[in-house]
């Protein structure tokens, strides 16, 4: 049973659970833990009769005040390159469907100044999303606006900035872009960590490496782009 | 001035001791240390006071902890003192003993006219 299943958690304020979920994820605390410490808030609450922000607080401050295992090897840099390299490998992919357009006109592919100045926006998010993680996800306006800022800045960099910057075959974008593709796709699969939020009173089942939420956030960005390409195929 | 109006920081610096104490009687839950402090007239206490505390004492090593399924309600949290526990309440306890001893001796005797 997880955190998903109505039995578990069902009781508290949905909200109230999310922000001291993402509190302690940001803490690098594992999800059984996680799991043991939203069903320990639940069994009280039910005991009490009190919400969780009467008996418990805020859940920032409490997730602050609990003294829990963490993982430390979650927050070193080596962690977050393997943990962003797969991702990172796969935006190269983005040069297939210009690559097929640039094939079909008979021309080279162009590598814009947009283009670019919008891989090291992306750049630049990544470290600001890794850095400041948990207030932009506890500050949802925060957050909201930092990843609007950040699609609308790396989109308009990427329309606007048409300057050439140079060219390569159309067959090396496309090519290398595929392959980037497949490279990440494969990395990702095999550094894939699941740390699911289990309820600690329900003794663990068998578990897949990779479940089936990881498998549909593995392969959904090569879906996206291997649709652009047919699309560019086709037009 | 009654029990449930003790200065926080008086609390703060003798809950560790109380909890240990509550569970030299044996295995207990969350909840039921909670009541059992508000009854032994420690005034109420809320979960966002007494969990972290708990688990302080777990990932030192001075509780361990179990779910058991309740009779047919829900899983409940069981805390024990582990041997380790056990000692450091029994040294605390002696510790606070004498700290108190003192500070009454000290407080009850007359003050010297200035």
């Amino acid at each position: 049973m997880n955190l998903k299943d109505n039995q578990f958690g069902a009781i508290l304020p949905k909200r109230w659970v999310d922000d001291f979920t993402i509190a302690l994820r940001a803490r690098e605390v594992p999800g059984a833990a996680i799991g043991d410490a939203i069903k320990s808030v639940e069994d009280y609450c039910a005991q009490s009769g009190e919400t969780p922000k009467e008996a418990f607080g805020a859940p920032g401050d409490y997730a602050a005040a609990l003294e829990l295992p963490t993982d430390p090897t979650v927050d070193s840099l080596k962690h977050t390159v393997i943990a962003a390299a797969p991702a990172a490998i796969g935006l190269l992919g983005l040069a297939v469907p210009p690559s097929i357009d640039s094939m079909q006109a008979g021309r080279p592919l162009t590598i814009t100044v947009g283009v670019a100045v919008s891989a090291a926006l992306i750049a630049v998010f990544a470290v600001v999303l890794w850095r400041w993680l948990e207030p932009l996800l506890t500050r949802r306006w925060l957050g909201m606006v930092v990843i609007t800022v950040a699609f609308m800045a790396t989109a308009f960099a990427a329309i606007l900035l048409q300057q050439r910057l140079f060219d390569i075959p159309a067959m090396v974008g496309l090519v290398g872009g595929t392959i980037a593709l497949v490279v990440s796709v494969v990395t990702s699969f095999l550094t894939w960590r699941e740390d699911p939020i289990v309820d600690p009173s329900v003794p663990a089942g068998p578990r897949r490496r990779v479940s089936g939420a990881g498998v549909a956030a593995i392969v959904v960005f090569p879906v996206v782009v291997a649709i652009m390409a047919l699309v560019a195929w086709l037009t | 001035m009654t029990a449930t109006t003790w200065p926080s920081e008086w609390l703060r610096g003798v809950l560790e001791l109380a909890v240990l104490r509550v569970l030299a009687d044996g295995p207990t839950y969350g909840y039921a240390i909670g009541v059992r402090l508000d009854e032994s007239g420690f005034g109420a206490l809320k979960g966002g006071t007494l969990y972290p505390l708990l688990s302080r004492l777990e990932q030192a090593g001075s509780v361990a902890v179990e779910w058991r399924q309740g009779d047919g309600g829900p899983a409940r949290k069981y805390f024990a003192l582990t041997d380790s526990g056990r000692a450091t309440f029994e040294r605390t306890a002696a510790d606070w003993a004498q700290f108190a001893s003192l500070v009454t001796t000290f407080t009850s005797s007359a003050a010297s006219a200035a």
